[in-house]
């Protein structure tokens, strides 16, 4: 190697490192930005939905403590009603606390107007004549209940409700309200706000408080109450709008905060670093990966061509195009070039496939995740569901309970005027009161002769049962019989002074209270708040007519779902792929409940919109590095000719072929293909050299990739893409995902095979030749039955049916065994020759009779030319193949030589006069050689004498060599019969 | 070359340590700055990390930066203790939310105002109380040493409820007196008193959706930084506050201990 070549090299590598670190440099700086990017715009459309989502909830939490209101405020006016019209009520306290029981409420008092206390059916930590219950005074102006407000005393909560009795006193409901904030903690608390709003994959919502900057809520509970700003966060950042990374107990975040200034908080979205960047990493990685084995495998070969122009004397400067001092490198540039420009559409699609591969996997496993929320809330709404149905109930009773008890205990109030009284302040619709025969006998309802039905499919036959013993009944609410209005009717028995029971009462109620506490609880609401991504949203399709149950646009609501371009295959639990809905296609993941598909989606175009100028920039990037690679290798300095004899070196197994088109190619000996012995590496060409630095690096890949898949738990968390493929929870078609599974299963199943491989070889190097024997049939066998698993693996990642596949396998055999057999064993042959590498384009075969170079090995024949004419062979009759494709091959002459001629004076002739042959006949690679008698006949002794050379030559060299040595023995006058 | 490149480095070895030297000799000694403890964004302490954070808190070390000390040290005062810690040196200054009045500049001198707030009366919702003649009579929780009730009592008279009276002895409103403005929003809420009287930025930390702030403002209070008086820091301090007010940088605090 001469020392300006090893300059060369040094300098190349040199440029190599300092391509891979621009390279890389420029890529995590282009991801990272596109990644913060869309990071940026997925957190401002979660804080921008924020205001609203705040907003609902509170509003929720309103709608519940409205109604939680409106029922104890007619309590209160209910314990006003009593007083007026009882004209036996008791103020003793034990009386009021039975009261106070029956009517599930903590405390009741009748106050004066300064708020002393008349009557009470127990103590109170308040002092209600002070200004701090001036609002229970405000019913003496208004004569309506007093709005509710909220009191707390030595940790004791209670809220308060006020009712006017006359114009000097009131009554006064105290209420501990723990089932309220339980319902307004359930529906509007910062934990049930936010823990909804997943941000991301692993990202999550919190909330700050702005006056004394404590978690208001946290995912980590632990921290919830404790120091925002000692876990890391900046009083600077928590500012209205502000998009930033900041670090949250050490970790690094990107956040976004919007300010609420009505709750008095801070709410910030918040996306780990390592979610963004994991993602980065692997692409920029991998991209990184193959530009380095495009640029290594360019200037390796590069360099592995000229070191062989200067060991085979060629590397002169006839390939040289000179330009005053420059010169390039013809040969060198015209084969680098077709390798970068490989190299670069390589990189080309790998990075379009890695970006594809990794919008599209980070928004299935969103959308996933968005849907396993959606299962979630459903769940809880439906316990919530319940759970608020329960509650009313137990509310609309006790109304029950107490217009019982109110006219069981006054017989005299039961007339309409009183009745009508009595339903306003228990607000209810109208009450009914029935005797024990199941008659009406006083109501304020239009219903005063109703009698019950005995029919039991009738509305009202259900509450025969409160004539017979049952004590309350709670009925469904549903459309009156009569009416078709939406009504709830609740009944509960009579008892008169002497406890036995007497008829019973009836309320009806309008459930709208109870429908507006279960709307939040509808599909269509849970749906509404589902956001994914920047424009994405869910919606729901009903399972049995196919119709849109729910969808933003309402225009759909109703529509058929297969009209508007859904498909069959895309009504099934767990479907995650493209959807076209209406003309444009989303990218969504399905979930299966009992009335409805829930799909949650997400445009086309917002997950790969940044695909292509990042694909096109790192084929940019990629392209310039190649250029000042291409044009350092190329160009150099012309430098004074270094004389540098030529010496021609033994080849080795290598040989040269002549190619159809007349060229003149390097190909391997056949012998030595089929010979576990490797090549030495000086023995190669560049083109093997730069085959086996490519092997090498592909292995390398193909190994981590191997260890990536048998160590995933270990490698990569749970929201990583590569799980997420491996997993194969998508669609099996052709996508991306299937594609990056074939991948991973061919690199696992070849790092296995030839491993398996290498292994066997070394058996058969130990057991002798039996076990070669073995070895190389079980290796063939491991070979084929690999490629066939593989094949089968992947057709069923691609969603073909292989159950069918391989049913079909049978009729397929039986066509080919009735018509085309012909023509799919010769198919099947051409196959098998060239994956067994029984010969190649160039290789000298004996087919047969036919001796000549194979031109082509096609499909159904083989073309074998010899000295102009082409022999054509079906490949299923290409048997018995003697490969001639050998190094040298052997020129023998023999020749008689009478008993006469003394054989030690021919043998000294033949020592002195053949090596002078090889000069006259320059086919000849080697020799002739002496190789003694062959046989003593009867008239002659015979003698051979033999020579090497190229099999291309062997016809004319024999001729050749018999001729001369025909002339030689005759020079020297030895005779031959 | 080489004695060059020598010379050069050992110029510039030279000059970073006469930089380092400087830095050194500027924070020399500590300064002991009296802050509060209990008002949040302007001077509160963690009780977990033992840190102090808020408005006066980054003052103080902006201020100390300034003044050339190298070292902080906080102490806690409240206001009945604070001008006693500060008359016996116990503290260098004053950050704490101290406004300043004719009756404090006779025994301090204070910087120039850095915070202008006004004293606010914060009551519950449901005692349907809307404006500051409707106090008349009622009782108002203050902080003990604060001088809240004067400046209130200042106000009826201004606005024309009561007649110009002592001070001391007038009873048109009851004052009740506490300890901290913990046990004051614990009257509040238990009605105990019927309305409280704070500093606009102490108010704002105990608002919630109970509780109305009156529109009504009382004399506005002027936070300055107390020394005491005629001593060695009063001016340098004064001067610094001066410049901090020009240059923006207690803008910039107060926007962002917004």
């Amino acid at each position: 190697m001469s020392k300006r070549l090893k300059k060369k090299i040094s300098i190349m590598f040199a440029v190599e490192i300092i391509c891979v670190v621009l390279l890389g440099i420029f890529l995590t700086v282009l991801q990272t930005d596109l990644s913060i990017k869309g990071q940026y715009k997925d957190t401002k459309e979660k804080i921008q939905q924020m205001q609203e989502i705040i907003d609902n909830a509170d509003e929720a939490a309103v709608q519940n403590t409205v109604s939680y209101d409106v029922v104890y405020k007619s309590k209160a006016d209910t314990v006003a009603y009593m007083v007026n019209r009882k004209a036996d009520f008791s103020y003793a306290e034990n009386d009021m606390r039975e009261l106070a029981d029956s009517m599930n409420v903590t405390n009741i008092f009748i106050l004066d107007k300064e708020g002393k206390q008349l009557a009470a059916s127990g103590s109170t930590l308040a002092d209600f004549t002070y200004d701090r219950y001036n609002q229970l005074r405000s019913v003496f102006e208004t004569g309506e209940p007093s709005e509710a407000f909220e009191v707390k005393i030595n940790d004791e909560q209670r809220r308060y409700y006020g009712a006017k009795i006359d114009g000097n006193s009131e009554a006064v409901i105290e209420q501990d309200p723990e089932e309220l904030h339980q319902i307004v903690d359930n529906t509007s608390s910062w934990k049930s706000i936010l823990s909804k709003v997943g941000v991301g994959l692993d990202g999550y919502t919190f909330a700050v408080s702005n006056q004394d900057y404590t978690f208001l809520y946290h995912p980590d509970e632990e921290l919830v109450g404790t120091d925002a700003l000692s876990a890391g966060l900046n009083v600077e950042e928590l500012e209205d709008n502000n998009y930033e990374w900041m670090d949250i107990n050490g970790e690094r975040y990107y956040c976004g905060v919007t300010n609420i200034d009505e709750d008095h908080a801070y709410i910030i979205c918040a996306v780990p670093e390592k979610e963004i960047m994991s993602s980065r990493n692997i692409t920029v990685g991998i991209v990184l990966f193959i530009f380095f084995v495009v640029i290594t495998v360019v200037i390796i070969y590069a360099i592995l061509m000229m070191i062989y122009g200067e060991v085979n004397g060629n590397g002169g400067q006839e390939n040289y195009r000179l330009f005053k001092k420059m010169y390039f490198n013809k040969d060198v540039a015209r084969k680098i070039g077709a390798i970068s420009l490989v190299g670069l559409i390589l990189i080309l699609v790998v990075s379009f496939y890695m970006q594809t591969l990794f919008s599209l996997s980070r928004y299935s496993m969103s959308n996933n995740q968005r849907v396993t929320e959606v299962q979630e809330t459903i769940d809880r709404n439906e316990e919530e569901i319940q759970l608020i149905t329960q509650q009313y109930n137990r509310r609309y009773l006790n109304k029950a309970q107490i217009a019982a008890k109110i006219l069981g205990e006054d017989p005299e109030l039961q007339k309409r005027e009183e009745l009508q009284e009595l339903s306003k302040a228990l607000d209810v619709e109208f009450i009914l009161v029935f005797n024990e025969n199941g008659h009406v006998i006083a109501t304020d309802s239009n219903y005063t002769n109703f009698v019950l039905s005995q029919d039991p499919e009738s509305q009202s036959y259900e509450f025969n049962s409160l004539l017979q013993g049952v004590e309350d009944v709670i009925q469904e609410a549903q459309p009156d019989e009569v009416s078709g209005v939406y009504h709830q009717y609740i009944g509960s028995v009579i008892y008169d002074e002497n406890h036995n029971a007497n008829g019973f009462v009836q309320i009806s109620v309008t459930p709208d209270r109870l429908e507006e506490a279960l709307a939040t609880t509808k599909i269509s609401s849970v749906l509404q708040g589902v956001k994914a991504g920047v424009n994405g949203f869910a919606y729901a399709v009903n399972k049995e007519d196919k119709t849109f149950s729910y969808y933003p646009k309402e225009k759909l609501i109703g529509r058929s779902a297969l009209e508007y371009g859904m498909q069959e295959n895309q009504f099934r639990d767990e479907y995650c792929d493209y959807i076209t809905i209406d003309g444009q296609r989303y990218y969504g993941s399905c979930l299966e409940t009992d009335t409805d598909y829930i799909y949650v989606v997400i445009p086309d175009n917002e997950m790969t919109d940044n695909r292509l100028p990042v694909v096109l920039a790192t084929a940019g990037a990629s392209l310039l590095c190649l250029l000042v690679v291409f044009l350092l290798l190329t160009f150099g300095m012309k430098t004074k000719e270094e004389k540098k004899e030529g010496t021609v070196k033994d080849d080795g197994p290598m040989m040269d072929v002549i190619m159809p088109d007349g060229s003149v190619k390097k190909t391997e000996s056949a012998e030595s293909r089929w010979s576990n012995l490797t090549i030495k590496w000086a023995e190669k060409t560049p083109e093997q050299q730069i085959g086996t630095v490519l092997k090498a690096l592909l292995s390398v890949l193909a190994i981590a990739i191997c260890v990536a898949v048998f160590f995933k738990d270990t490698f990569f968390d749970n929201n990583s893409i590569f799980l997420y493929v491996l997993n194969g929870k998508w669609e099996r078609s052709v996508n991306v995902f299937a594609i990056t599974g074939c991948i991973m299963i061919i690199c696992v199943v070849s790092v296995a095979v030839i491993i398996l491989r290498k292994i066997l070889q070394l058996l058969s190097r130990t057991f002798g030749a039996r076990g070669e024997t073995v070895c190389r049939l079980l290796s063939s066998f491991v070979k084929y039955i690999s490629v066939i698993a593989v094949l089968y693996y992947c057709f069923a990642l691609f969603g073909v049916d292989t159950q069918t596949l391989l049913a079909s396998a049978g009729i397929l055999t039986l066509v080919i065994g009735l018509g085309a057999k012909e023509l799919v064993s010769d198919i099947l042959a051409g196959l098998f020759i060239i994956f067994e590498g029984e010969f190649r384009v160039g290789d000298i075969v004996t087919v047969g009779d036919w001796r000549g170079t194979v031109l082509e090995i096609g499909v159904r024949t083989t073309k074998i030319e010899s000295s102009g004419n082409v022999k054509i062979i079906s490949n299923s009759a290409v048997s018995g193949v003697i490969n001639m494709t050998r190094r040298n091959s052997v020129v023998e002459c023999e020749v008689g030589i009478e008993y006469g001629e003394s054989l030690e004076g021919v043998e000294k002739v033949l020592r002195t006069e053949l090596p002078k042959i090889k000069d006259r006949v320059p086919a000849l690679k080697e020799g002739p050689y002496y190789k003694g008698v062959i046989s003593i006949g009867a008239k002659s002794v015979r003698i051979k004498v033999i020579a090497y050379c190229s099999e291309i030559d062997r016809a004319q060299a024999t001729r050749d060599l018999n001729r001369e040595i025909k002339l030689l023995l005759d020079r020297n006058h030895i005779n031959i019969p | 070359m080489k004695k060059k490149l020598l010379a050069a480095l050992s110029l510039v070895l030279g000059l970073s340590a006469v930089l380092a030297g400087c830095g050194a000799s500027s924070g020399t000694g500590t300064l002991t700055v009296g802050v509060r403890d209990d008002i949040m964004n302007f001077g509160y302490l963690n009780d977990t990390t033992g840190k102090y954070y808020g408005l006066e808190i980054d003052l103080a070390y902006k201020l100390a930066e300034d003044l050339g000390y190298k070292d902080v040290e906080f102490l806690t005062v409240n206001p009945e203790n604070r001008k006693d810690m500060l008359l016996n040196g116990d503290v260098d200054c004053l950050i704490a939310a101290y406004s300043i009045s004719e009756s404090r500049l006779e025994n301090f001198d204070f910087s120039p105002v850095y915070y202008s707030d006004e004293s606010r009366v914060i009551v519950q919702k449901s005692s349907m109380l809307t404006s500051i003649d409707e106090l008349l009579g009622k009782r108002i929780g203050v902080l003990d040493g604060a001088n809240t009730a004067p400046v209130f009592a200042d106000k009826l008279v201004e606005l024309g409820f009561i007649p110009e009276v002592d001070r001391e002895t007038f009873d048109a409103v009851t004052f009740a007196r506490f300890d901290s403005y913990k046990d004051v929003d614990v009257a509040l809420e238990e009605g105990s008193v019927d309305a409280a009287c704070m500093d606009g930025c102490i108010a704002k930390a105990y608002m919630n959706d109970d509780r109305a702030l009156f529109e009504e403002t009382l004399r506005e209070e002027d936070y300055g930084v107390a020394t005491q008086k005629d001593s060695k820091l009063s001016k340098p301090v004064a001067e610094s506050i001066q410049k901090m007010l020009d240059d923006g940088t207690i803008d910039e605090l107060i926007d962002k201990w917004d």
